[in-house]
């Protein structure tokens, strides 16, 4: 499938502050991309470059093959946006809002848009002032989908949504999928991004850390391993694999607690060959797997395997 | 590791501004919000006030100077009560007259911004979710007003006794500090008329526009009090009239205690009932005057689900921006509009006053110069002197309407309107051809307001100069909004009000105090209210107004090619 998005090395800065630094990556068309990371790691400067409102400092970024700063308008007419933060006319009505950014895209077809509220069960008649957040959310969500664009940026979608709006919002984002249109999104909700995405992006101190399959995230098997034997623990027979990563002693001596990447083969080899009473294992979710990368934030520890990751899973840079 | 140890590796969380001290309180983290507007507006008035003492001496230095001053300030009562005017003090009263109550524009913005504004923030919200009363929170920013109003008194006080002593002008420090007292009343009395009128709006911009248009009319209505003996009555309603009853800085004559009180009486009681409303309703809603909005039918409800349409003020961004313009051209429409009307009514009575004490003086011919030969009795002379006021009103419109361009930038409004294909360069110019547009609506309804007055009192006018005189503002408003644009490229809004006011406010000293002072002509000719020019002896004067849209149109292709080229702030 041809890239809709793509982002080539881009850096933007704000003077001594850090927006993102080198971000490369690209986005398939008729896939569904998550872009997940901390507060403050550059998803939303990444977005707003995406959009022509922020104007990279080096790099590049095209949209359909457009340059997203230099043919902007040519590009917007191919997105549908929605920001983090919603900052619309406290005076309209939800109808009137979305009546005129359809009348800005040179119209929309209303009987989807009409569709749309009533999916999302949004009452157009209030003014925006009076709407709760949940229902300032469904307007933006409304006026990014009304006008099917081919491609929809998604600042944090769901935030502000009950569930029952969230599984809605769920469905659309399939729909969308299905009609070989494309979604990139930004998001906190593990959970959600492993339901909606094919591909997620991680994002730290303005650095893309790692761009995968959510499958292949997932199939790393970092695994953590506790193994109790009737004797004390044998740690140093598990040092020596090569896909052991750590390993710490517990249970007053008697099990030993093993990080293992990759195959467990060799470790339950070891196991079986030294009294092994009992063996438990924990595959990571994707929220485990992107805590990590976040923990190099923490200070004091090293970095995170960064590196290591970039070349197992091949970040395209 | 322990919390102090952790917090000890990342200075980043450990960094406390030097400022902590005015951030133990709401009262004085309410306090530090206004620091820049107490040192600005302080400073700022306390110079204006300053500079008209010193011009004095230059003012009366050639022989006979005084006697004209005295009967021309005569003649201008109805403007400002003309007491002591051949000293520094007096003169400095009646030259600025109405401005002196000024100040009252910030604490009108400040009072409507005190709860209306914070409630259309949500930072209320956040503050009241502290374990604090409503009442203490209310309390504490009421406090906090009153505090920035008594300081920047204090401050017009400092400056104005320094001049007054360098100018040798027989008032005292204690005098000045008590003009700087009265103009913290007055400018308290707005701001506590503000905070009552928001209680009932949903808008702090609402509430501030009404007390606004109160404003004017407590200062026209202390100008009939002038006029005529039988509207004395009307004055007593004009806090201004209050105001004005004080004259610390002429010589022999006092601050008027009972008119003080009553000043800070007004303050109180409309400061107490806006807290009292405030306390007794929800936050975020209104006292609702009247039930404009019925309960929704059922025939509605079943409407809740559409699109609107045929809506023809959300078609672009241009019928947008003129549906948002609707609400502030109306009222400055019908203010400016209002005092239009009186003043062409009042034309000829206060001519007719001028004739007598102008009568065989050389002024008659200096007269019939500035209204082009029409003399005494038309009304032309009166009106150019008015007209030539309204370039400063329509500008402080222009002002507003470029901050709030900026405003719009900031608080994010921009970020959907650009999501659309729509151009940068076509947002901008669509945003400010609304704006031209208004500013012609308030032209019209000024234009209309006078013709109606002037033929009901049979004034002998020229149409066309009369045309040319309101024609003639339009260009100074739109070259003020479009370099209000061009500095929202690299400015937040508070900077760009801040930096604009400041060029407004030269160029208005420029133009009341720069011939007094004997500035060089290329100084007074930088005043952008120099090239208004005189309309009602010349007509249009076309090399002023194709500078000025020069100027626009110059100022207008920067800023645009800017907005194209910026960072949208978020």
């Amino acid at each position: 499938m041809a890239a809709i998005i793509a982002v080539n090395d881009l850096t933007k800065s704000y003077g001594r502050s850090r927006g993102v630094t080198h971000v490369t990556f690209s986005v398939d068309e008729g896939s569904v991309f998550g872009f997940l990371g901390p507060n403050g790691a550059g998803k939303t400067t990444t977005i707003r470059v995406l959009m022509g409102l922020l104007h990279p400092t080096a790099g590049h970024a095209s949209i359909g093959g457009l340059d997203c700063w230099a043919q902007s308008v040519e590009v917007k007419k191919l997105v549908g946006y929605l920001p983090g933060e919603l900052s619309l006319d406290p005076g309209l009505t939800g109808g009137q809002i979305l009546e005129y950014f359809a009348n800005l895209r040179g119209g929309v077809d209303k009987s989807y848009a009409e569709s749309l509220i009533a999916r999302l069960e949004l009452d157009t008649t209030k003014r925006f002032r009076e709407y709760s957040r949940g229902n300032k959310q469904k307007v933006g969500l409304v006026q990014a989908f009304m006008h099917k664009p081919k491609l929809l940026i998604l600042d944090e979608p769901t935030s502000g949504l009950d569930p029952l709006n969230q599984q809605e919002f769920y469905k659309l984002a399939a729909e969308t999928r299905a009609d070989g249109r494309t979604i990139f999104l930004s998001s906190h909700i593990l959970p959600e991004v492993e339901h909606t995405c094919d591909r997620v992006g991680i994002i730290r101190e303005g650095e893309v850390v790692r761009i995968d399959e959510v499958s292949a995230l997932k199939d790393l098997r970092h695994h953590e391993v506790e193994i109790i034997f009737a004797g004390p623990a044998p740690l140093d027979a598990f040092k020596t694999l090569p896909n052991v990563t750590s390993v710490a002693a517990a249970n007053g001596g008697n099990a030993a607690r093993l990080t293992v990447q990759g195959d467990l083969r060799e470790v339950l080899r070891v196991a079986a060959e030294r009294d092994a009473v009992n063996l438990t294992t924990h595959e990571p979710s994707l929220e485990d797997i992107f805590l990590r990368y976040y923990d190099g934030h923490q200070p004091g520890q090293g970095a995170p395997a960064t590196s290591a990751s970039k070349e197992a899973s091949g970040v395209r840079q | 590791m322990s919390a102090s140890s952790s917090l000890a590796t990342t200075p980043k969380a450990l960094t406390i501004p030097d400022s902590r001290f005015w951030l133990t309180s709401v009262f004085l983290k309410t306090l530090r919000d206004y620091r820049v507007a107490i040192l600005g507006w302080g400073i700022g008035f306390g110079a204006v006030v300053s500079f008209t003492i010193a011009a004095f001496e230059a003012a009366v230095a050639s022989p006979g100077a005084k006697e004209a001053l005295v009967a021309t300030a005569r003649a201008w009562s109805w403007y400002w009560e003309a007491v002591g005017v051949d000293t520094p003090g007096g003169y400095a009263m009646w030259k600025l007259g109405p401005i002196l109550a000024f100040p009252a524009i910030w604490a009108l913005l400040a009072g409507s911004r005190t709860l209306r504004g914070e409630e259309e923030r949500g930072s209320l919200d956040v503050l009241l979710s502290l374990p604090r009363s409503r009442q203490q929170v209310v309390l504490a920013k009421v406090a906090a007003l009153g505090t920035a109003l008594l300081l920047i008194g204090l401050l017009v006080g400092v400056l104005t006794g320094a001049a007054g002593m360098r100018a040798n002008a027989g008032f005292s420090y204690g005098d000045a500090l008590l003009f700087g007292l009265n103009v913290a009343l007055v400018s308290a009395v707005f701001g506590a008329i503000a905070l009552f009128i928001s209680q009932f709006t949903l808008e702090r911009r609402t509430a501030a526009g009404l007390t606004g248009a109160l404003f004017g009319l407590a200062i026209l209505l202390n100008s009939l009090a002038h006029i005529a003996p039988s509207a004395d009555g009307l004055g007593h309603l004009s806090p201004v009239y209050y105001f004005a009853l004080s004259k610390p800085l002429i010589p022999g004559h006092d601050v008027d205690v009972v008119a003080m009180l009553v000043l800070a009486g007004i303050s109180v009681i409309f400061t107490a009932l806006g807290v009292v409303l405030f306390l007794r309703r929800d936050v975020g809603a209104v006292i609702p005057l009247l039930q404009l909005a019925p309960a929704a039918s059922a025939a509605e409800a079943s409407h809740s689900r559409e699109l609107p349409s045929g809506d023809v003020t959300l078609r672009s961004v241009y019928a947008y921006s003129l549906r948002t313009l609707a609400g502030p051209t109306l009222w400055w429409g019908l203010s400016i509009g209002f005092f239009g009307a009186v003043f062409t009514l009042m034309a000829r009575q206060t001519e007719q006053n001028l004739a007598g004490v102008l009568q065989g003086t050389p002024f008659e011919e200096i007269i019939k110069a500035l209204t082009g030969g029409a003399g005494i009795g038309s009304g032309a002379f009166f009106l150019s002197i008015i007209f030539a006021e309204l370039p400063l009103v329509f500008t402080i419109y222009a002002l507003i309407q470029a901050s709030s361009w900026a405003e719009d930038e900031e608080n994010g409004r921009f970020e959907l309107v650009l999501a659309t294909p729509q151009p940068r360069w076509r947002v901008l110019l669509a945003r400010y051809a609304a704006f031209a547009t208004s500013l012609l609506a308030l032209a019209a309804i000024l234009l209309l307001a006078v013709v109606l007055a002037a033929v009901q009192q049979q004034l002998p006018l020229d149409g066309g100069k009369v045309v040319a005189a309101v024609v003639a503002i339009v260009p100074i408003a739109l070259a003020v909004g479009s370099v209000g644009y061009l500095l929202s490229g690299w400015l937040r809004s508070g900077a760009v009000t801040g930096v604009l006011g400041a060029l407004l406010a030269f160029s208005f000293l420029d133009e009341l105090v720069g011939a007094i002072f004997k500035w060089p002509a290329w100084v007074t000719k930088l005043s952008i209210f120099q090239l208004y020019g005189s309309p009602f002896s010349k007509g249009l004067e076309w090399s002023n107004v194709l500078a000025l849209l020069a100027l626009t149109i110059g100022a207008l292709a920067i800023a645009t090619w800017r907005f194209s080229q910026k960072d949208i702030a978020h």
